[in-house]
């Protein structure tokens, strides 16, 4: 694929602007702010779309930032572009209401169809993020050689882990590593309340248990009591019955004796001198004596077993107190039972309907998140892993003109130049053979990634660290690849050096004069 | 003749325990019964029908005092009550033991019988749970006497562990009026004919919608039932709607708005859904602070168009990991994905 011409109808700056590229080489020369980057953007946005983000995030997205400084009625512009032999004429209005796009096969006269992913067939099925990490090149951001270091080791890394070189998988790993850690303390903390009102349920279990065994050791006390009282009592139930009989008796007795002898007395004085014998005298006055005797006797033996059963009734009465009280213990005891089997049951729903399911849930995502990006990422890692060292090695020994033969990316992605049969660390290579890795490395990953279409080249100062010789050979390169390739930049070695080499090019400048 | 129809009381019971409210929810259980005997009084109720449950577990015998002294307050109308699965009646359960006020019946029998009521001229069958659980239909087989007068069964059940009920079988048996509980949801199986009065009061989270009694007559003409609504909180769910214009705040605000409308005295399961602006991370401990909250779940997904990052990210890891896991329909799988993504641009830098 190759990119004809370029029009932009307006977008940020720049307002009915035309650029005419060639198949080959394109230096667009400009100082800084002369809207190299603006160009970049568009041609991202022309190629992918402008994504516009929702909500509140609209107002600082790539959307607002580059609407067209003079609005004339249009925000976006024209591709023309070269695939498979064929001219296809790509449109596209960026504007919010009236946005479309339009995809015309020139050569053909032929609309297409963008849903259909004739687009796509163009760019060979890549994707923003693989443009982006492959054949767009700008400059390592760091400034210090350890950094740059770094900063490629962790690209490659990334790379490596997630066909991306800016997506670091360990750091959405962390992420979610700090989230589930988050998610956990919240858990326990809801845990710890519940764990409170736990304890409330249990401590009143435990009360209620040893009040149970209080009452029970009581109610032993009571009982042993109460067995001893039965045991020691002088007389038995029976006999305390069968002893009010008698004294009931006794006293009918005496009664009945004394009736008798007051009869048999008054019978004696009215008939005293009519009774004819003395000795019948004698016999009447010996009876009514023998009368009184016995009904003392009866009397006498009726009191002495009442006291005797004064004595017995005092031992019932503590008796019967036992009874009622053993009798109080056991009704107190059945409803402290009865209480604590509540409690006991309220606990175990208590426990049962314990935890949130809502945290585990969330938990589980998490965890369950974490893997799938693991595995993706290790799948990755072995696929891409592979052929990148091979393919890098390759270009990298071409672009220093043999002068490393080979790259060697081991486990945790440190680098490592073979040179002269030595293994150099890249740690104590210069700037610019780190730059050039870099290099290297991209143009690899396109290699790997952009199979089905060569897509043009962007470089973005992506030589400012070389030094000529190195320029030269990133050049010839370049030149010999065959590509289209866009060279942004603000200095003028590119133009010498492809002059003295005598590859063609064409140059377009970019002032901010020359701006609209 | 005039009745009041309620169930599951589930007096002591301690709903959300480990929620601030909880003890006052406890105490709204009994407050409710309390003013339900009140209205019997005011409006001269001739019978009051507990269809079980009165207590949440075994009842303890100053509770039955309590709930005699109510009784007492009220001695022109006729209390009828059974035991439920909650308060079932085990060998020494307290119900048995203890003395009742005269206009006060049990029917504790583990098979249904009958009471006669002379003064309304009203026949009540019931019968009461003695295990927690009973599977089969403890009213298959009952039918009305045939003598004089109204005829009213008394209920408790409806699942498969609880005396599945036959509706139909039962409407066909021709009780002026079955009064049922054990199930809290309030509903009218049979005009004016089957119904369950629901809890009075909603005892856990799951209990939403109104609770209260029924309210009934009988006469020649038939039976009249209405459901009068009674308690004094209930359960919301309160669904709130998010767009990706909203913030922490803006929801707050909204969910805050939405409780005072709709009583502070309720307690809500608040629930936001619809699509939240990626880079919103709602705290939901936040809004429990709003009122009584006793759940927030947040089912919104972050407003990510898919098919655009998909297009965008094809060919890495992003990308492949949309197309492997971005079309799940399973709830669990969904969050999972939302998580990861986020993480992914996230650490992408794209968010």
């Amino acid at each position: 694929m190759k990119i004809k011409n370029i029009y932009i109808r307006g977008f940020g700056k720049f307002h009915r602007k035309q650029i005419e590229c060639s198949d080959g080489i394109n230096l667009i020369c400009g100082e800084n702010g002369g809207g190299k980057t603006t160009l970049h953007t568009f041609l991202c946005c022309m190629l992918f779309g402008i994504r516009r983000k929702r909500g509140r995030a609209a107002a600082t997205d790539t959307y607002s930032r580059y609407e067209p400084w003079e609005f004339d009625g249009n925000y976006g512009g024209a591709l023309d572009i070269e695939s498979g032999g064929k001219i296809f004429r790509l449109e596209r209005s960026f504007l919010k209401d009236r946005g479309n796009t339009r995809l015309v096969c020139e050569t053909d006269g032929e609309l297409l169809s963008i849903e259909d992913g004739d687009l796509d067939m163009l760019l060979g099925g890549v994707s923003e993020t693989v443009f982006e990490n492959t054949v767009f090149v700008g400059q390592l951001k760091s400034r210090t050689e350890e950094g740059l270091v770094r900063e490629l080791q962790n690209y490659i890394a990334n790379y490596q882990g997630s066909g991306d070189g800016s997506l670091d998988v360990g750091k959405a790993l962390e992420i979610l590593r700090a989230r589930r850690k988050e998610m956990e303390a919240a858990q326990r903390e809801e845990q710890s309340v519940r764990a409170e009102q736990g304890k409330k349920l249990t401590s009143r279990m435990q009360f209620l248990e040893e009040e149970n065994r209080r009452l029970a050791d009581e109610l032993e006390e009571v009982r042993g009591k109460l067995k001893q009282e039965m045991f020691h009592k002088k007389v038995p139930y029976e006999q305390v019955r069968r002893a009010k009989q008698r004294v009931h008796r006794d006293f009918k007795w005496a009664a009945a004796c004394g009736g008798g002898m007051i009869l048999l007395a008054a019978l004696t004085v009215m008939l005293f001198y009519k009774i004819p014998s003395v000795i019948i005298r004698i016999g009447l006055s010996a009876a009514c004596v023998c009368m009184a005797a016995a009904m003392i006797h009866f009397v006498r033996r009726g009191r002495g077993e009442i006291r005797e059963k004064e004595e017995d009734s005092s031992q019932e009465e503590y008796i019967r107190m036992l009874k009622w009280q053993a009798e109080h213990l056991e009704r107190n005891m059945t409803q402290k039972t009865q209480e604590l089997e509540n409690i006991q049951n309220a606990y175990r729903e208590f426990c049962d309907s314990g935890g949130d399911d809502e945290s585990s849930r969330k938990l589980q995502a998490v965890s369950l998140a974490m893997e799938r990006i693991q595995q993706l990422s290790a799948g990755m890692q072995k696929e891409l892993g592979k052929y990148l060292q091979k393919k890098v090695s390759d270009i990298f020994c071409e672009i220093t003109g043999g002068k490393y033969t080979q790259v060697l990316v081991d486990e945790d992605f440190s680098l490592s130049l073979y040179q002269d049969g030595r293994c150099i660390p890249l740690a104590q290579e210069s700037t610019g053979t780190v730059e050039q890795l870099y290099f290297a490395f991209r143009m690899a990953a396109e290699e790997l990634l952009c199979r089905e279409e060569t897509l043009p080249v962007f470089l973005d100062d992506a030589f400012a660290m070389y030094d000529a010789k190195r320029l030269r050979q990133a050049l010839i390169w370049l030149e010999k690849s065959g590509r289209q390739v866009f060279i942004f930049t603000c200095q003028d070695r590119e133009e010498k050096i492809l002059d003295e080499l005598g590859i063609s090019y064409r140059k377009t400048e970019m002032t901010k004069e020359k701006l609209c | 003749m005039r009745f009041i129809h309620l169930a599951d009381v589930h007096l002591g019971a301690q709903p959300d325990l480990g929620y601030p409210w909880s003890k006052k929810r406890e105490e709204q259980i009994w407050e409710s019964f309390r003013r339900v005997i009140a209205e019997a009084a005011e409006e001269k109720t001739d019978l009051l029908i507990i269809a079980g449950d009165l207590f949440h577990r075994q009842p303890l015998m100053w509770e039955l005092k309590e709930v005699n002294y109510l009784f007492s307050t009220i001695p022109d109308t006729s209390v009828v009550l059974i035991a439920g699965n909650h308060d079932y009646l085990k060998k020494d359960s307290s119900y048995l033991r203890f003395v009742w006020n005269d206009n006060v019946t049990g029917l504790w029998g583990e098979s249904c019988s009958s009471v006669y009521l002379p003064k309304i001229s009203t026949w009540v069958y019931g019968c009461s749970y003695h295990q927690r659980e009973v599977r089969e239909n403890l009213y298959r087989d009952v039918r009305p006497n045939g003598k004089d007068g109204f005829h009213i069964l008394i209920g408790h059940g409806g699942d498969a562990s609880h005396s599945p009920l036959d509706i139909g079988k039962l409407q066909a048996a021709g009780f002026d009026y079955a009064a049922l509980g054990h199930i809290h949801k309030p509903q009218i199986l049979a005009e004016n004919r089957i119904a369950f009065s629901g809890a009075l009061e909603p005892i856990d989270r799951n209990d939403t919608g109104p609770h209260g009694f029924i309210r009934g007559s009988c006469d020649r003409k038939g039976t009249r039932i209405s459901f009068v609504p009674f308690a004094s909180c209930s359960y919301v769910p309160l669904d709130i709607p998010v767009t990706e214009e909203d913030t922490q705040y803006s929801v707050e605000q909204t969910v805050r708005s939405e409780i005072e409308s709709r009583g502070a005295q309720n307690i809500y399961k608040v629930a936001l859904c619809g699509v939240r602006s990626p880079e919103i991370r709602f705290a939901a401990e936040r809004f429990a602070k709003l009122g009584q909250v006793i759940e927030t779940e947040n089912r919104t997904r972050p407003g990510y168009n898919i098919k655009e990052l998909q297009a965008r990210y094809e060919g890495s890891l992003i990308g492949e990991y949309i197309r492997l896991y971005g079309s799940s329909e399973d709830e669990a799988e969904r969050l999972a994905f939302d998580y990861g993504l986020e993480a992914l641009l996230e650490a992408e830098g794209a968010l």
